[in-house]
């Protein structure tokens, strides 16, 4: 055998043995981006901040007397620090989504373009060999991006899993549970009396009666429209926080089939949750 | 004493549960009360509601503020996601460069003026794109 052929063959199995050993630590990290992305869109959602910064305003009509000019200002800054909060819920999502992108490692179009300028160079290797090499380089480069993106998908959530868990299970969950939802109860008992108390008091008119109880009739229903999206909202953050904790707990396998399909039904019920929110 | 976010919410709740007793009052009662009674009622019921509104105000500032630390912390983790795109993404610029060099050392084999010219430019561009400069 010449040693131009020895060295071919000792080449091949060199390139063949890397890929392999690359290919068992290759994950697919399409799941992995599906459900960031999903979660993603689902926390760009901002209404449930507006409507809590807007409730005195709004208890304005049902108790004039209130002093809620201060309420307003306080409630502004917060919902400032609240859509903070939750654009860095969806900057983690967009960055992990980015992180496991096929894009992210497709090198194809540059090995093509190194190989064209190459071949201008007229060195003697011949468009044969050229092809050989370009497709070599294509596919142990992209085994080594992959292998090397999958490991830093599992750093980056290993990290990321304890205080995402912290934001999206500890106070932000409560602060939706309790204090929006707290708010909008405050909102249907004041616009109950307030109306009760019109239709009670004085002997309105039949017209202004009608005209009460069907302001009355439309509030009750914006209240209801407003809790619906609290629920739903809810059903967002548990969801996110439960993909990411199997993604976490799967750190280091996953191409797991059950992961995989766990996150794509996550997704599915995302989405369920994004539509009503979309609606309210 | 500092107030915990779970004080003003229990505080929050306790003023609310309090304010729709009275409602539930006026509403069950409206025939047998006299006309002050209501009135004085219904203020009593419209304070409590305020003040269950502000308690909640209050406890969200707490809240916002016990999220300091993991707001922080992720922060942190997305800097580092950031920067292992970039790592990534850089692998194709490095290879779009040697591919520019190629392509220069080409032009030069050749003493082609029009090819030099355009691959200089390309590589200027290269380099202005890239984390290289």
């Amino acid at each position: 055998m010449t040693l131009i052929k020895q060295r071919k063959k000792w080449f091949l199995a060199v390139a063949v043995s890397g890929i392999v050993l690359f290919a068992v630590a290759c994950a697919d990290l399409t799941a992995v981006r599906e459900w960031s992305k999903t979660s993603l869109e689902a926390t760009r959602y901002n209404e449930l901040v507006i409507t809590y910064a807007d409730t005195p305003e709004r208890l304005k009509r049902y108790d004039t007397a209130g002093t809620w000019d201060d309420q307003i200002a306080v409630r502004k800054n917060q919902a400032e620090a609240l859509s903070q909060i939750l654009s860095l819920v969806s900057d983690y999502m967009a960055a992990l989504s980015t992180l496991s992108a096929d894009s992210t490692i497709d090198y194809d179009k540059d090995v093509d373009a190194l190989n064209i300028a190459i071949g201008k160079l007229n060195a003697g290797v011949s468009t044969d060999t050229m092809g050989a090499v370009n497709s070599l380089v294509k596919t142990v480069l992209g085994a080594a991006a992959k292998a090397y993106q999958a490991k830093q998908v599992t750093n980056i959530v290993a990290q990321a899993n304890d205080p995402l868990q912290a934001i999206l299970r500890g106070e932000l969950r409560k602060i939706v549970d309790q204090d929006f939802r707290r708010d909008l109860k405050i909102e249907k008992t004041l616009l109950d009396r307030y109306y009760d108390s019109h239709l009670q008091i004085g002997s309105p008119s039949s017209a202004a009666k009608t005209a009460l109880e069907e302001w009355k009739e439309l509030r009750l229903k914006q209240n209801a429209i407003r809790l619906k999206a609290v629920d739903a909202y809810l059903e967002v953050l548990d969801k996110i926080a439960e993909g990411h904790q199997k993604l976490y707990n799967n750190r280091n396998k996953l191409n797991a089939k059950n992961l995989i399909k766990d996150l794509y039904s996550l997704a599915v019920e995302l989405r369920k949750q994004i539509n009503i929110l979309a609606e309210s | 004493m500092t107030l915990t976010t779970e004080e003003a919410r229990t505080i929050a709740d306790a003023f609310l549960e309090a304010a729709q007793a009275i409602d539930k009052y006026l509403d069950d009662n409206f025939n047998q009360i006299s006309r002050a009674e209501y009135e004085f009622l219904s203020e009593s019921f419209k304070t409590l509601m305020r003040v269950s509104i502000f308690t909640t105000t209050t406890a969200v500032g707490l809240a916002i503020d016990a999220l300091e630390e993991p707001v922080i912390q992720l922060k942190n983790v997305i800097e580092q996601t950031k920067e292992k795109i970039e790592e990534l993404q850089a692998v194709g610029r490095v290879i779009r460069f040697v591919a520019g060099l190629a392509d220069l050392a080409a032009a030069i084999t050749a003493k082609d003026p029009n090819a030099i010219a355009a691959s200089v430019t390309h590589l200027d561009k290269l380099i202005n794109e890239s984390w290289i400069m």
